[in-house]
């Protein structure tokens, strides 16, 4: 008999991470052992099964040993542990509230291990696990399940989205909260939902539509989860997707090159900054890709003024709801529906009478209310709707006798109620509104004002004539300025159709001039046909316009002569005007002066004729001809050409009053809130000195300054926060008086060689760069 | 460290002893700490104290308490004191044998090695006829501990199994899921491999280490002798026909009770889980759940699922290690002729699970 062979496991100590690890590496040798494992855990789980809540403690632990060993290695015994996924799934599903934490603790990772190892899919992990979510009384278990759950949705959807399993899981959410809403299981659904939602996972119509259900449920938690996502659902968003590229900013190339240059240089450290790089290159390629397409949930809505409509009469219209909201949650739900009404220009009439009861300076959180009824108007809302509770906001809120607080928040409101729908305005509440801009309380007084000056925009007539001010009489009087009736609407255009008009006129003005044709010859029509054409079909050829620009002249840029101050931006990627042609034409100055004036008139005061003229041209270029790439190029050439001259001086206070105005006018996607009803009242009160330091410090009210340190104190934190020594000078500073002293009483009796032995090894260390030097 | 006026005072302070006066307290050191507390009342642990020694009864009921306490010494000797106990009062035992013998299974699987020891000293002194009705019990946890990593567990399990085999054989093999997984335990301990394409032919290229002959732990003989032996006992329970035929026991326990017709079933079963067979609340069995308590049907299942072949070939091998391993091997071929002579390879037989 030969040698005996010696098996596998007998040289080592036979423990199972060894085991393991030796399993991993040579699956085929050890299958014995593995077998063996095997029907071990098989006996185990059986003798777990007789008696589940009474089982030892000796027994559960190896247990969870098997069950980890196992989980670890099945992927390479396909066959022998085939029943493994079942095994776990059912010792879960039946057992998972008498199983000691820590194996069922040891069951949901080993599931979750397994699905990595794909011996079982996505789809069969969630459905085990969800249920669970629901079940289970343990709050741990909950934990653990829910970031599970949470993180295979990511990793399934981290190289491309998952659609199949999004739908699945979306499906399996809606049916959730469809099937019984009075259930509060609902929140998980909610809280997924959102979870998925904020990691710009799941952006879809699906994933708004569970939320939509989950407002409309009938459990309180439930109904909160799912209006407070549509109020702050996006901007959360926004936020987190904000996060995450500050967070990118982390690895800094250089100083970790720096690094290397000077330390020691070992394979591991060349290996870490290898990684860096790669890391560096692919946050860098990560940011240089398109901008996913997020749409607010609002707007993926379908039906709002269905789901609006139910909002309301579910949760706020009837005396006694189904579900019994307190006034916070309340309020949330009325911010949605008048954030719906305000964005999708929603017809809720019942909502303006419902706010009546609540307008009185004694209500709590009054602003918010007041926030939500200026939300809730558009300018498609029945005058007739608005007006009682305008006249109630001014009945109970402005008043001589009022707070002031109270006065100006209630004019403020009025104010946003009527920037939004002017015509809910009389002309004696006005004038009688308008008599507040001599208060003596600031807030008072702004509030008033803005009440004035929205008035001379939208409806001067309102106002009597001393407040209307120079420019809205003007336009009263010239008739540029007409009342906007109900449902009226402004029409729209293409910007700078109009210069791209003009450019074409001259354009064909100068080729009459270089073939000496005579000027504006208005029988020779078909000849002008026929040169429009073949512009045309030049037009189309060339589609990519853009990219070919047609002036490489250099900027030249028609300054006005008045300027003191030019203000020209020089950024590169703005193109420069194709200057040369227009100069090249008959009459450029003549031409370009036009040009400039029609730019530099207000709107509010154009000259009728004129204006109606323009309007006429603009409709004969857009209807006759269809533009050709060649003509969008141009158009948006012209376009900044306008806007760089209108950077100009002269055209200077015309657009601060712009962006003015675009502040007044906020976006109407944005929300309004308390504070910006109740803002101006901060101006009723003179700040203190402190609260003026804080907010010149940009710090916010609660928010403590640091504590005052020196200079050289803070710096040398910054050291220590660096994990910095301190500096030679430092050291030098603090060095004990007596190790000085020997020093200095030897020096001065030192002889010439010792001096130049002394300086030259100074010299030398210096050389080196310390005692030690700077190698490796 | 005394590099200004205030530090070199603060150190002198350090070594000035401190004052004693006459009829004044001492002053307390520095780092005193005061023990002192308030408490509204103060409760003292109750500790029993009696003259009368606890009677046997009750020393048995705390010793079986113990068999679930955390130190191995303990453990240990709870054990010993109830193998003792035993020993010496063997008529009018006061407490249920059957019930220790339930708590000391569960320490067939103990880490240690001196209350596994303890435990088979305990299992040999129970009476095999007391073990019966909860023979269930150990069975799994024998069967786990056969393939534990643990030499010394193995060896337990080993040793409780061939006890339990010597006393209740017929129980054993009969009782639910146990003829087949055992089998199965046994052919994967032993390592012997049906003959599967699958393992065979991954290979190609490499000459293939014949691992038919590796069991596990084969470096000691002593495992494997024991191994042999248990493998033996449990194939001689379970195909070899113990006594007389079941019609003819029969028979003969109904001419004891002449008078009374049918008295078994109207006394407490003899045998664990009497209505196991019938399967009422459990999820339906598989071959290898299922319970086989016929000779025939044991002889046919192991035939039938290939398991005679195996174990014929693998004992074979073993066979020719010779030696102490050789000998209790052609001890179990023996049994395998024994119990399987009747059976003819090549007939079909009618498969019905």
């Amino acid at each position: 008999m030969g040698k005996r062979k010696v098996g596998a496991l007998e040289k080592v100590d036979a423990d199972l991470p060894n085991l393991q690890h030796k399993i991993r590496r040579d699956p085929l040798s050890y299958q014995d052992d593995f077998s063996n494992q095997w029907n071990q855990y098989r006996s185990l789980i059986d003798v777990y099964l007789q008696s589940p809540s009474t089982s030892d403690d000796a027994s559960i632990v190896s247990l969870r040993e098997l069950i980890d060993f196992v989980s670890h290695v099945a992927d390479c015994y396909p066959r022998v542990a085939s029943g493994f996924a079942d095994d776990l799934k059912n010792l879960l599903a039946s057992h998972h509230a008498d199983l000691e934490s820590e194996l069922r603790d040891k069951v949901v990772g080993s599931l979750v291990l397994i699905r990595k190892k794909e011996i079982i899919d996505s789809a069969t992990l969630l459905t085990t696990l969800f249920p669970l979510l629901l079940t289970t009384a343990s709050k741990s278990l909950r934990v653990l399940l829910f970031q599970k759950i949470l993180s295979e949705l990511r990793t399934a959807n981290s190289k491309s989205t998952n659609h199949r399993l999004n739908r699945q899981v979306q499906t399996l959410l809606y049916d959730l909260l469809a099937s019984d809403p009075t259930s509060p299981k609902g929140i998980w659904a909610v809280k997924l939902t959102r979870e998925l939602w904020k990691r710009q996972i799941w952006s879809d119509t699906k994933a708004v539509e569970i939320m939509k259900e989950a407002a409309l449920s009938q459990n309180e938690k439930v109904v909160c989860g799912g209006v407070r996502f549509f109020l702050g659902g996006d901007k959360e968003r926004e936020e987190a997707a904000e996060e995450s590229s500050d967070e990118e900013d982390t690895v800094d190339m250089a100083k970790l090159k720096h690094q290397a240059g000077i330390s020691k240089k070992t394979k591991k450290k060349a290996a870490d900054l290898k990684k860096a790089a790669a890391t560096v290159k692919r946050k860098e390629r990560k940011k240089k890709a398109p901008h996913p397409l997020n749409f607010s949930a609002l707007h993926l809505l379908n039906d709002p003024q269905g789901f609006a409509e139910k909002l309301f009469f579910q949760h706020l219209y009837p005396q006694h709801p189904k579900v019994r909201l307190n006034l916070e949650q309340k309020l949330l739900v009325l911010q949605l529906v008048s954030r719906l009404v305000g964005l999708h220009k929603l017809t809720l009439i019942q909502l303006y009478s419902y706010f009546l009861k609540f307008l009185t300076p004694r209500q709590p959180s009054v602003t918010s209310f007041l926030a939500s009824l200026a939300q809730a108007t558009h300018n498609l809302v029945p005058p007739d709707a608005l007006e009682p509770l305008v006249q109630k906001v001014a009945n109970e809120f402005v008043s001589e006798a009022a707070a002031a607080e109270v006065a100006s928040a209630g004019l403020n409101a009025i104010r946003e109620i009527c920037v939004r729908q002017p015509l809910a305005m009389n002309e004696t509440l006005l004038q009688d509104l308008v008599m507040y801009r001599k208060s003596k309380d600031k807030g008072t007084m702004m509030a008033a004002k803005g009440l004035v000056s929205l008035y001379r925009e939208v409806g001067a007539e309102l106002l009597k004539k001393r407040d209307r001010g120079k420019e809205a009489a003007l336009g009263l009087r010239s008739g540029a300025l007409k009342e906007r009736r109900f449902g009226e609407s402004e029409e729209g255009g293409i910007e700078g159709l109009d210069l791209l008009e003009k450019f074409k006129e001259e354009e064909r003005q100068r080729k009459r001039d270089e073939k000496g044709l005579p000027e504006d010859d208005d029988n020779d029509e078909a000849l002008r046909i026929a040169e429009e054409e073949q512009e045309e079909v030049e037009g189309w050829k060339n589609w990519d316009a853009e990219d070919d620009d047609s002036d490489d002249s250099g900027g030249w840029i028609n300054v006005e002569s008045d300027g003191e101050d030019i203000n020209i931006s020089d950024s590169d990627d703005e193109k420069p005007p194709p200057a040369k042609k227009l100069r090249t034409s008959s009459s450029p100055t003549s031409k370009n002066g036009e040009a400039n004036d029609e730019k530099k008139q207000p709107p509010a005061t154009p000259d009728p004729t004129n204006a109606s003229q323009r309007v006429a041209e603009v409709s004969k270029l857009a209807t006759t001809r269809i533009l050709t790439p060649a003509d969008l190029a141009k158009l948006n050439e012209l376009r900044t050409q306008a806007s760089i001259q209108s950077h100009l001086p002269a055209a200077r206070r015309k657009q601060l009053q712009l962006a003015a105005q675009a502040a007044a006018s906020r976006h109407a996607d944005d929300a309004i809130t308390a504070e910006t009803i109740s803002g101006l009242a901060a101006l009723s009160s003179k700040a203190t000195r402190e609260e003026k330091i804080a907010h010149a410090r940009g710090l916010k009210p609660g928010e403590q300054r640091e504590k005052h340190q020196s200079t050289t104190a803070m710096r040398k934190a910054k050291k220590e926060a660096e994990g910095k020594s301190t500096t030679n000078k430092e050291k030098a500073r603090k060095k004990n008086f007596l190790m000085t002293l020997g020093k200095a009483k030897k020096k001065g009796k030192r002889s010439l060689v010792e001096t130049r032995k002394v300086l030259r090894g100074h010299l030398e260390r210096q050389k080196r760069g310390g005692k030690r030097g700077n190698k490796g | 460290m005394g590099s200004s006026a205030k530090r070199k005072k603060e150190k002198k302070q350090d070594f000035q002893k401190p004052k004693l006066k006459v009829g004044k307290t001492k002053p307390k050191a520095a780092n005193f700490t005061s023990t002192s507390f308030k408490a509204k009342s103060i409760v003292l642990t109750q500790s029993t104290l009696s003259t009368t020694a606890p009677s046997l009864d009750a020393q048995i009921l705390h010793n079986v308490s113990l068999l679930k306490s955390k130190s191995d010494s303990q453990r240990k000797d709870a054990l010993a004191f109830i193998t003792n106990a035993i020993m010496e009062h063997r008529k009018g035992f006061p407490y249920q044998v059957g019930e220790i013998f339930k708590e000391a299974c569960k320490l067939l699987l103990d880490r240690s090695d001196g209350v596994r020891n303890e435990l088979l000293k305990l299992l040999t002194q129970l009476p095999a006829v007391e073990v019966t009705i909860h023979i269930a019990e150990p069975l799994l946890r024998i069967r786990a501990g056969m393939t534990s990593l643990a030499k010394g567990i193995r060896f337990t399990s080993y040793d409780a199994l061939i006890w339990l085999l010597k006393g209740n054989g017929e129980e054993v093999v009969s009782s639910v899921g146990t003829w087949v997984k055992y089998l199965q335990s046994f052919q994967s301990v032993f390592a012997f491999h049906a003959k599967d394409p699958a393992i065979t032919t991954n290979t190609s290229g490499w000459s293939n280490v014949p691992t038919s002959v590796q069991p596990i732990g084969s470096n000691d003989s002593k495992v494997l002798m024991k191994q042999t032996q248990a493998l033996e006992s449990f194939l001689r329970a379970g195909l070899i026909q113990s006594g007389e035929d079941s019609e003819v026991l029969a028979a003969q326990s109904a001419a004891r009770s002449f008078p009374l017709w049918h008295t078994e079933y109207h006394t407490m079963p003899t045998r664990s889980k009497p209505f196991a067979r019938l399967n009422l609340f459990g999820p339906p069995r598989s071959a290898e759940d299922e319970m086989y308590d016929d000779v025939d049907e044991r002889r046919r299942v192991f035939a039938e699922l290939g398991l005679y072949r195996t174990f014929a070939h693998g004992i074979n091998t073993l066979k020719k290690q010779g030696g102490e391993v050789g000998r209790a091997a052609s001890q179990v071929e023996k049994v395998l002729a024994e119990g399987m002579v009747d059976w003819d390879e090549d007939k079909e037989y009618e498969v019905n699970f």
